[in-house]
């Protein structure tokens, strides 16, 4: 079994690396893992910080493949793996530190495996054996998913023409980056567009489909000079939720974006831009 | 010179574009209606400057043959619920050999239902066509007897250079890492590109603008094109959502010059020409 894990905030430069803690604002947060959301306020990016929620992503794979255990809370910057009780993993908050600026506070963390079989995954507070929140992952038989097909290219779907997604797929490490462009509200003038960074992208299901995180990005701590909006670096990184990506062939795809809990948000069918 | 209406640029819309720039025009219209409505007022990249009398700009200023522009018309403020003044009407390109062309402007006196009146505010007028032969064209609004407004619009020959490197992948600079360039290159390598540049507004909430209708130039080692922002509607529940554009602002020029297949520098250029902002980019490992 290797696992790893490491803690920092993540550029561009670092996409590929996908192991980041994804800090956010500190909030209030319950510990009651049984505090339902707001059916109003599912939103791909609305997410306050009231329950914890941990999710694997994939949470189902071949042994080999590198997941990303991800935490939303209130400020989840600090990780300690704990596999000492046989079929669970113990991810045990360390918080510390202050929490740079952001939405939603989420961290993260890498972990590979190669036992297969399901795996209980909880979290807890240090110090304490009560499971704050837990879910499950999956190891199945076989090796680590190869794609069928090359995403590199701009992709969209008719029916919301006017966003999209660019993917950049290196064929020969396998990995898919990608930036989902879409819409949302803004402050001023109008509701505008917004960007997710789409990382942490694993092939399953014999390489016909990819999971990954929905990262969003923020910049504050910067001010453009002549513009309204210009390049900045980002200051935060948050997770909004995870994708999947189903390859029909290899110029037509369905992604499905899941918020925080899991709940299915949108679903885009998707065409290779041909030109 | 010749001139006809533009289409709107969606991302799948750019196929369309790209025909439209390596067929010519087929058709000529003259008289080009305006688009008026407040939204098109305020690009999310620069304000319209704060002065009393009425403005005009063309977006953008300079491009190549087939590039579509954006006429954009402000007028002086006018009262919001009852006054006169004088209304941007259509946009007259029969005159546009003559190297001059005007937006004829219609004196209405108005009356509307209002409870509180909001303060007086200007009206604005869009007009989108593209030119198909180079030149340079001064377009001119009068607002009124001895108000005036212009500007001047030049059209140059189209890039013919092939694509020296070989530049798909994402961009950005270490300076600013977080914002970056993605970058599809057309299979063919020398014809166009398609890039999207994903930044941040003034409060920090992440903004994307498109890299379209480009072309090469100085032997295959600059990019040139619109810098295009897109506005949808609101999402109904969501925060973020995928959504169709319901309209296209052909907001600024950009220039991106590569020095290797690993380092360029970009630029987005305002109405005077003057470097919004730049980018030392490379290339991102992948």
């Amino acid at each position: 079994m290797h696992r790893h894990f490491s803690y920092f905030l993540q550029g561009l430069s670092a996409a590929l690396a996908m192991t980041g803690v994804l800090l956010g604002t500190s909030v209030a947060a319950s510990n009651d893992p049984q505090t339902p959301h707001e059916a109003t306020k599912p939103g791909f990016t609305s997410y306050s910080g009231a329950p914890w929620v941990i999710n694997v992503v994939p949470r189902s794979a071949p042994a080999g493949t590198p997941r990303t255990i991800v935490v939303a809370g209130s400020c989840p910057n600090r990780f300690v793996l704990d596999e000492s009780v046989a079929g669970t993993l113990a991810v045990r908050l360390q918080p510390d530190g202050t929490c740079p600026p952001g939405p939603i506070p989420t961290g993260s963390v890498s972990y590979t495996t190669n036992a297969v079989g399901t795996l209980r995954v909880v979290l807890q507070f240090p110090s304490d054996p009560a499971v704050v929140a837990e879910t499950t992952m999956v190891t199945t038989a076989g090796s680590r998913s190869r794609s069928n097909f090359n995403m590199s290219g701009m992709w969209y779907d008719p029916a919301t023409d006017g966003s999209g997604i660019s993917f950049h797929h290196n064929s020969t490490t396998d990995s898919v980056f990608g930036t989902w462009f879409m819409y949302g509200l803004t402050t001023a003038p109008r509701p505008g567009s917004r960007w997710f960074s789409l990382q942490g992208m694993q092939w399953v299901d014999n390489g016909s489909a990819l999971e990954g995180l929905a990262l969003e990005a923020t910049a504050r701590s910067a001010q453009c000079e002549l513009a309204r909006s210009c390049p900045r670096g980002a200051d935060s990184i948050g997770y909004r939720g995870r994708v999947r990506v189903s390859l029909t062939d290899a110029n037509n795809a369905r992604i499905e974006a899941f918020d925080v809990f899991g709940t299915s948000v949108f679903v885009s069918n998707l065409k290779r831009l041909v030109f | 010179m010749k001139a006809t209406i533009a289409c709107s640029v969606g991302i799948g819309r750019v196929i369309a574009l790209i025909a439209l720039s390596s067929s010519g025009l087929a058709t000529a219209q003259t008289q080009i209606q305006p688009t008026t409505s407040s939204q098109y007022a305020a690009s999310s990249l620069v304000a319209w400057p704060t002065t009393s009398g009425p403005q005009i700009r063309v977006v953008p200023a300079s491009a190549p043959v087939n590039t579509p522009r954006q006429v954009s018309v402000r007028t002086a403020a006018m009262p919001s619920c009852f006054g006169s003044g004088y209304f941007p009407r259509e946009l007259d390109l029969s005159t546009l050999s003559t190297g001059t062309v005007r937006i004829r402007s219609e004196f209405l006196t108005y009356s509307l239902i209002c409870g509180v009146a909001p303060p007086p505010s200007p009206r604005y007028a869009e007009y989108s066509f593209t030119v198909s032969e180079p030149g340079v064209v001064k377009i001119v609004f009068a607002d009124g007897p001895s108000t005036t407004a212009e500007t001047t619009m030049t059209t140059t020959a189209p890039g013919t250079s092939q694509a020296f490197f070989e530049v798909n992948g994402m961009w950005y600079d270490t300076a600013t890492n977080g914002s970056g360039i993605s970058i599809h290159q057309r299979t063919s390598f020398g014809g166009p590109a398609f890039g999207t540049w994903f930044m941040f507004d003034r409060d920090g909430i992440s903004r994307w603008y498109s890299l379209q209708v480009t072309s090469w130039s100085q032997a295959g080692k600059t990019l040139e094109g619109l810098f295009i922002e897109s506005v949808a509607n609101r999402c109904e529940t969501l925060a973020s959502c995928p959504m169709k554009s319901v309209f296209s602002l052909p907001t600024y020029n950009f220039r991106i010059r590569f020095q290797s297949s690993a380092l360029a520098v970009a630029e987005v250029f305002g109405l005077q020409g003057e470097v919004l902002f730049r980018s030392n980019l490379r290339r991102l490992e992948q």
